[in-house]
């Protein structure tokens, strides 16, 4: 049994049929498991399917979108000898990438091809404060390319793509349908929790620790490696909170919070998260907190860009009980 | 006054309403909440936060008025005046059943469904003694079921983690208006036409800045020149009037800030620019930490702007929100006001009239204006004097960046004036420009007042009250400054600098200098330049 793949199945089945019909963005917090779907659909394509998938997580540039975008067909080619390989006769002109593409959609691919890009919306997104033409231009020529007629796009990513687009000044169609990658139910959670954890654990420990892991797989794993100790002895909720200690101390959160220190109100954003790790905080009082500097529509907007990061939900609540205990852990 | 902005509730909502701007969204935000409780929805307690003065009151009197008249509930007032009590119990007899036994107002109808309007809600809650009694008024608030509608100075009483109110308000801060909010009040309230002559606008423009957007001051300031039948003379008595009316106001904003947050008003009220962070700093003696967490508490409170230094993006500015302040602070503040009232007002003139408008004010007319003074009389001439100082600088373009507060009354009748100018001019040439106008008797005092280490002096440096001096010297009576350079030994700096500086400043008398050299010029010998 795929472990690292686990509690996928009814999502697999509901996102094949979504594709059928249009593009899609597939978002979701961090760890949740987005780029893993798009693993698995790499290694073994839905039938009838033909898939090229591009990994875009730490490129800044386009120039680097570029190369990174031929050495992977180039890889690909050289991986598995499939119609991908036609594509060097006619050559991958680095120059202009989304070009290649489309000539690879339209005359070489043998039958319908799904195109995937991991995280294209923090590309974007950096691309927007640096050079905002850049960024438009390829947001364009992406969504050109979604309606070919032999191809979908599924795009995944840990910040929503619209509201980048609609500050761009392009705003994406209804041809394009955002799914949320939902955490893993309990089941699955504590599944894969006893999987990586290797030693016994009382069921209070199983449930605890995918409560606290919130359904993310990422920091389910991660979680289950700390907890370590003889193997002849079942694992206890003490032993799993010095876990968790030892975890928040060696892994601060920092890589998923990294991209609010970019946004032009990265002081507010963080604050906000402050705010609403609070114990028995709410919308209301992140609203509060953020107004003694800020006016109301100003901390709306700052909620906004939180909730768009998957950090909050709708009532402004840390949607990931580590995060919250991390951010806790800051206050005092 | 017919506009009175400390106490809207005495007025009619509809004419409350006439005079709204920028308004409308907190407005329907307030009303849909107060209907949908009263159509049976749950109550969702709201909280208006703002500076004194920007309008929250004024906000709520709007609510209430927009309210059906035949299906409004009860309605509770608790005013700015309530007592505070220690406890909460007591606290809320006095809100929930308020007794009136001498009849003076009528008992409130027992409704199902009560909306409390409460202002100061931060105030009551801070009058509570023991940590216990805020959750209980929360909780007895809760327990009667009603919509809570409450003002506070800060959010911080329902964002505050260790408040009783924490996440209870559904919260909405007002901010000050936007210049072109100000200007649409202004006119709402002055009549002035959107086009006018071009002195009113300049006018208009000046006030409006000077108000920095604080409802309550436009209002009053409005108010002031409303109608002012006597020219700019009619203006003077009317700015005066209106500083008058606002010293409770700016009093009020004073004594809400902690005691780091008054010295630093203090400082930016005095200084003749906008000041550095570091500057700051120096100037009240404390901590780079602690000037920037009070900054950022006045900043909050409305009363400081920050802004990134263009030439360096990681030093901050900081300036007064509103300009008027700097008047309120000397009008109260200075301890020889007789000596400079009228330098102060002609400085408040040189903000509001034209250049031209001073320069056309006829010297052989008096004025006799009550309101300054009993018995005294503000000659235009003596305006057209100490404007004179002030004229190198176009009104309305920025607050004036004078200072004027000797420590002690001058022995001469005339005050002293030191004018300093803003960044465009080095410190030195400003100094010295003050000093030329100086009276000849004052002078030495002048320049031993300017060596001394005072938070007005922000480039206090011996060596450049030295070159000021003899900047100075050099400006108004030249041949003295010959005579000193022959005592003076070859090898002073200051002297050498100062020299250089007067054959650049002949040099470029024709150029960008030429109107600061005739206002120098004018001030040391006004028979000589006319």
């Amino acid at each position: 049994m795929d472990f690292t793949y686990l509690g996928r199945d009814a999502f697999d089945r509901e996102l094949l049929g979504q594709i059928e019909q249009t593009s899609v963005l597939l978002e979701g917090p961090r760890g949740v498991g987005k780029s893993r779907v798009q693993e698995h659909w790499e290694q073994e394509p839905p039938k009838g399917w033909a898939v090229l998938r591009f990994d875009l997580q730490g490129i800044a540039s386009a120039a680097k979108l570029a190369q990174q975008m031929e050495e992977h067909v180039v890889l690909r080619r050289n991986r598995i000898e499939d119609w991908v390989s036609t594509l060097l006769e006619g050559g991958w002109r680095r120059s202009d990438p989304w070009d290649s593409l489309e000539s690879l959609l339209s005359h070489r691919a043998p039958q319908r091809c799904l195109v995937m890009f991991d995280e294209i919306q923090l590309y974007l997104d950096g691309m927007r404060r640096t050079n905002p033409e850049q960024a438009r231009s390829d947001l364009v020529r992406l969504d050109q390319l979604s309606r070919h007629r032999r191809s979908r796009f599924v795009l995944t990513g840990s910040i929503s793509l619209r509201p980048i687009a609609e500050q761009l000044g392009y705003p994406l169609g209804d041809d394009w349908v955002r799914i949320e990658l939902p955490p893993l139910d309990t089941a699955s959670s504590e599944a894969l929790f006893q999987e990586h954890c290797r030693t016994a654990c009382s069921n209070v420990v199983l449930r605890r620790a995918a409560s606290m892991c919130g359904g993310l797989p990422r920091w389910i794993e991660r979680l289950a490696r700390k907890l370590t100790g003889p193997a002849s002895q079942e694992r206890t909720v003490d032993d799993l909170d010095r876990a968790v200690e030892l975890l928040l101390v060696e892994t601060p959160f920092a890589k998923e919070l990294a991209h609010l220190d970019r946004h032009v109100a990265a002081p507010h954003l963080h604050r906000a998260l402050q705010l609403a790790a609070a114990e028995g905080s709410n919308r209301n009082a992140v609203m509060a907190g953020l107004q003694q500097h800020l006016s109301r529509s100003e901390a709306n907007r700052v909620l906004d860009v939180l909730q768009a990061s998957f950090l909050i939900d709708a009532q402004a609540r840390i949607r990931f009980p580590l995060l919250g205990m991390a951010l806790r852990r800051n206050n005092r | 006054m017919s506009v009175d902005p400390f106490t809207p509730w005495q007025e009619d909502p509809r004419t409350l309403r006439s005079r709204t701007v920028g308004r409308a969204d907190a407005l329907e935000w307030l009303d849909h909440a107060c209907k949908e409780f009263l159509s049976g929805g749950r109550p969702s307690w709201c909280l208006v936060a703002g500076a004194r003065g920007v309008g929250k009151s004024h906000l709520l009197q709007l609510a209430w008025g927009t309210l059906p008249e035949n299906d409004r509930g009860a309605v509770t007032w608790i005013g700015e005046d309530t007592p505070s009590h220690p406890t909460a119990d007591g606290l809320w007899a006095s809100i929930w059943n308020q007794e009136d036994p001498w009849g003076w107002t009528p008992k409130p109808e027992h409704h199902e469904r009560r909306i409390l309007f409460v202002e100061g809600i931060d105030r009551l809650s801070r009058g509570l003694k023991g940590k216990q009694e805020p959750w209980r008024l929360r909780h007895l608030l809760h327990e009667s079921g009603c919509l809570l509608v409450a003002t506070a100075l800060t959010p911080a009483v329902a964002g505050g983690e260790d408040s009783a109110f924490f996440g209870q308000f559904d919260t909405w801060t007002l901010q000050n208006l936007d210049l072109d909010e100000s200007d649409e009040l202004f006119r709402a309230v002055s009549g002035e036409l959107v086009a006018a002559p071009p002195e009113v606008l300049t006018r208009r423009t000046a006030l409006v800045r000077l108000a920095g957007g604080s409802p309550r001051a436009l209002v009053t300031l409005a108010e002031a020149v409303r109608d002012t039948e006597e020219g700019e003379i009619g203006t003077a008595e009317g700015l005066l009037r209106a500083v008058q009316h606002l010293v409770p106001h700016y009093q009020q904003r004073f004594f809400d800030l902690p005691a780091l947050g008054q010295q630093i008003l203090q400082v930016l009220a005095q200084a003749p620019r906008e000041l550095h962070a570091s500057e700051v700093q120096q100037l009240t003696r404390s901590s780079s930490a602690a000037v920037s967490g009070a900054a950022r508490v006045l900043e909050a409170a409305g009363t400081l702007t920050r802004s990134s230094d263009p030439e360096d993006g990681r030093v901050s500015r900081y300036a007064l929100s509103e300009p008027m302040f700097r008047y309120w602070l000397e009008y109260r503040t200075t301890q020889s006001w007789e000596s400079t009232r009228i330098s102060w007002c002609a400085r408040l003139l040189g903000e509001v009239l034209t250049r031209d408008q001073i320069a056309l004010m006829d010297p052989s007319s008096t004025t006799k204006a009550t309101s300054l003074d009993a018995g005294s009389v503000i000659n235009a001439a003596h305006l057209r004097r100490d404007g004179a100082v002030l004229r190198r600088l176009a009104p309305a373009v920025s607050h004036l960046p004078v200072c004027s507060a000797p420590e002690r009354p001058a022995p001469d009748p005339e005050p002293i004036v030191l004018a300093m100018n803003s960044q465009a001019l080095d410190s030195s040439l400003s100094w010295a420009a003050s000093l030329a106008a100086v009276p000849e008797s004052n002078f030495v005092e002048a320049v031993e007042r300017l060596s001394q280490p005072s938070p007005v002096h922000v480039d206090h440096k011996p060596s450049n009250i030295r070159i000021s001096a003899y900047l100075a010297l050099g400006l108004r009576t030249p041949g003295r400054l010959a005579d000193l350079r022959s005592v003076l030994p070859p090898d002073d700096l200051s002297m050498q600098t100062a020299m250089r500086t007067l054959r650049q400043l002949d040099e470029r008398a024709n150029g960008p200098l030429q109107h600061e050299l005739e206002l120098v010029w004018r001030a040391v010998a006004p028979e000589e330049s006319s």
